[in-house]
């Protein structure tokens, strides 16, 4: 073979080559695909850039056209429980604890077990499993994929006035001793200020017991449900249902609790006085500390500074480093028994959590344009922007994974410092049992009654309004006339049965 | 005739009392339009407050912001005149027709009208029938799903029933037609029925956000009460650890915008009243006690 047929040959190899690979790609390809999701929120104004972004870099992957409905946040449930009901076609939807499930059993949504094990492995290697627990069926099967967020971040922590501290020469708060000795000193010195707001001391309560007791497998939340739950040690006690209110646990609280009462801790009428989560009370210098959520510690930061410059807040933590248990995830994407491709749906929640940059792209949009990152890796928004006018600022509580979050460069330090802690903080790994789901349907009546009962003791109780032995045992008392019994012998017969077959 | 000491000292204490009662019930509205004018700063600080301790103007720029809500009160203006114009029509032919003794089979007809404010087929049939008239994403879709209200029907009904026949058998007598009699005669004489029906179906173009809520995703067709609850529902949702409350880049006047878009909502609306009032309660009055 002469030297120009040998270049002619290879000439024609490779461009057979191209063509077959050309080929090759444009097959995989698969057909463009409306892809509709639902959400809260408002739109963001320049969400279509994004789409085009997202559209252009997935062509040959997804290939799929974006749009997302945004519904008010009041209305949010309602409307899509409508369209669903109407068969009304969509593909990926936010939903909540509880809404999940039913609009399981409605059969609104899908079985997601299958299309994940084929498409969703990113989604299985970056969400930890106990946060897949929560979004399985009674029959164990995966109804939604949840969200990932900050571990213990919601409403267990505090946020202290670093300036009295510092004021009355306190080290920094970590534990019960050191938290009381601050507690203390603002009741004794700030006549004007309330040291605790009214109910905050079970942001300390919560880590506390973690740190004396075992974690518990809990049904039902303090004051808004019947609080049941079961510990799964060794030995006799594995597995055995009980009574939270009954158990040392709940006398530890309402010793806790008194003794803020007591100290002079909280507002002399606590019923009456502000209480909760108003988060205006620490900026305007009512109360010197609160229970708070990490996610608003920059609106409770910007409040104080625009009010009382002079203040500082710090973040506080019970028992900083321990691990923490896995709590309960409440924010789930599912797929839409209506969707016209529930495998291209689930390839797309696939897909932001596949690279940092996808995440970045859906979640903060493009760089450059929308925001620019700092070297520190924080995302920098325009000069005066406003946080609820953001040029893209998606609702996050459908794909968010706070491993994958950025810091933002204005937030303030110590949502910085919790955005860190969170992230490297260890979680417990939730034990097998942690799967299993109460069915209440037969004892509908018992917590109804039972959630009377603890919305009028409960709260009382466990702040040291109500104190003494005698209130607590009519507590427990009427609890079990209203038919505790009845739902602890039901329970543990359901776990049991639940346990056999999941051996 | 001089009137008594007496007489004249009950007057003054009537009136001090009655203004004591009028600036009682104002009362919310004002502490509503002062905390609207009123920076967040001084919310937090010290509350709400009728007269504005730091003025600003903020809540009121913040709502606004972008000019979607000039578009928005567009939209409403539009379907509240538009709506109330076809659904008085509507209402007030079909009650007039059926107040007549010569129209054969009215009471079976009025009972088929009485029939839906009992029964419905439900939300989700409504709502697919809706979608598969082709009304979505049009502004009809703000105005013909409620331009016909049984009740305020069976209201005007009760009122044409209370017009003295004979006037309408005269007109007839002289050669006028139904429509005729309909628009020169019953009309004037049934202004209190209409201005009450006008007010109540305004009422219920204006205020209504559901039919936007389901039908409407052009944000160009959003009408102004959708719109500020999108404001409010966000704002609110800002305060409660939503994303951007996490983002640290710039505080939105979360109190004072609601105040804001409450007086942003009302402002039109409550215009309409002084005007019709009179004839408001007079129309209520008369068909509630003629059955």
């Amino acid at each position: 073979m002469t030297k120009g047929k040998g270049f002619s040959v290879l000439v024609v190899l490779l461009t057979l080559t191209m063509l077959a690979a050309f080929a090759a790609t444009a097959a995989a390809a698969p057909a463009l695909y409306n892809l509709r999701i639902m959400t809260a929120g408002d739109k963001p104004p320049d969400q279509q850039s994004v789409f085009d972004a997202i559209e252009a870099k997935t062509r040959n992957t997804l290939n799929v056209k974006i749009t997302v409905d945004y519904i008010p946040w009041g209305d949010y449930i309602e409307k899509v429980r409508l369209m669903s009901a109407a068969k009304e076609k969509f593909d990926i939807c936010l939903t909540f604890s509880g809404v999940a499930s039913e609009a399981f059993n409605r059969q609104e949504m899908i079985p997601l077990d299958d299309l994940l094990k084929q498409y969703g492995q990113n989604l299985s290697k970056k969400i930890l499993p106990s946060n897949w627990v929560w979004a399985k069926s009674a029959d164990g099967k995966t109804i939604a994929v949840p969200c990932q967020y900050a571990k213990d971040g919601i409403y267990t922590t505090l946020v202290v006035r670093k300036d009295l501290r510092v004021k009355y020469k306190l080290p920094e708060i970590t534990n019960m001793d050191t938290l009381g000795r601050y507690l203390d000193a603002v009741a004794k010195n700030e006549p004007k200020i309330t040291p605790l707001l009214g109910g905050s001391i079970q942001a300390a309560v919560v880590h506390e017991l973690e740190r004396l007791y075992d974690p518990v497998i809990d049904y039902g939340y303090q004051g808004q449900g019947y609080f049941i739950g079961f510990w799964e040690t060794k030995g006799a006690d594995a597995c055995k249902v009980k009574n939270w209110y009954a158990d040392k646990r709940a006398q530890t609280c309402n010793k806790m609790g008194a003794d803020a009462m007591n100290r002079g801790w909280y507002a002399k009428d606590l019923n009456a006085g502000i209480q909760g989560y108003d988060q205006t009370a620490i900026a305007s210098g009512l109360v010197a500390c609160l229970q708070m959520d990490y996610y608003n510690f920059n609106t409770i930061y910007n409040n104080a500074k625009q009010t009382n410059p002079s203040f500082e807040l710090e973040w506080a933590l019970i028992n900083k480093g321990q691990p923490v248990p896995a709590e309960t995830c409440n924010n789930f994407s599912q797929v839409s028994a209506t969707s016209g491709d529930p495998a291209r749906a689930v390839m797309f929640l696939d897909w932001i959590q596949a690279s940092q940059d996808n995440y970045d792209l859906w979640y903060y949009g493009i760089k450059g344009k929308h925001y620019t990152l700092s070297s520190k890796g924080d995302v920098v928004y325009p000069a005066g922007s406003i946080s609820t006018a953001l040029p893209y600022a998606p609702t996050p509580w459908y794909f968010r994974n706070y491993m994958m979050d950025r810091a933002i460069s204005t937030d303030c330090d110590m949502s910085k410092t919790a955005q860190e802690y969170w992230k490297n903080v260890k979680v417990l790994p939730l034990p097998s049992t942690a799967a299993f789901v109460f069915q209440t349907k037969d004892f509908e009546l018992e917590i109804t009654q039972l959630n009377t009962i603890i919305a009028q003791y409960w709260n009382d109780l466990s702040n040291g309004v109500l104190q003494g032995d005698a209130n607590y045992q009519k507590f427990l008392k009427e609890l079990d006339n209203a038919g505790m019994p009845a739902i602890l012998a039901g329970m543990q017969k359901q776990l049991d049965a639940w346990r056999a077959a999941h051996k | 005739m001089r009137r008594s000491v007496l007489l004249r000292t009950f007057d003054v204490l009537n009136v001090v009392y009655l203004t004591g009662i009028a600036l009682l019930l104002i009362s919310p509205f004002l502490l509503v339009l002062g905390t609207s004018f009123s920076t967040e700063k001084s919310i937090m600080l010290h509350g709400y407050a009728m007269w504005p301790r730091e003025f600003s103007l903020d809540a009121y720029r913040f709502v606004i912001r972008g000019g979607a809500i000039f578009r928005a009160y567009g939209v409403s203006i539009f379907v509240t005149f538009v709506g109330t114009l076809i659904a008085v029509l509507i209402t007030s032919m079909a009650g007039y027709a059926i107040s007549r003794r010569i129209l054969r089979y009215r009471n079976a007809v009025a009972l088929v009208f009485y029939f839906t404010m009992l029964f419905n087929g439900g939300i989700v049939p409504w709502y697919i029938m809706v979608n598969n008239m082709g009304l979505r994403n049009s502004i009809w879709v703000l105005i013909l799903p409620i331009c016909f209200s049984p009740f305020l029907m069976l209201l005007i009904r009760n009122f044409f029933q209370t017009l003295p026949e004979a006037v309408i058998e005269s007109v007839k007598l002289d050669g006028a037609g139904e429509m005729r009699i309909f628009l020169q005669i019953i009309l004037p004489m049934a202004l209190p029925g209409f201005a009450t029906i006008t007010l109540f179906y305004m009422l219920s173009f204006w205020n209504d956000w559901w039919l936007a809520l389901c039908f409407i995703d052009k944000e160009a067709l959003f009408p102004l009460q959708y719109l500020l609850r999108k404001v409010l529902s966000s704002t609110l949702y800002a305060g409660m650890g939503g994303m951007q409350s996490k983002m640290n880049v710039g505080t939105a006047p979360t109190e004072s915008a609601k105040t804001a878009t409450s007086i942003l909502t009302i402002g039109p609306i409550i215009l309409v009243y002084p005007f019709i009032q009179k004839y408001f309660i007079k129309g209520i009055t008369i068909g509630a006690v003629k059955g």
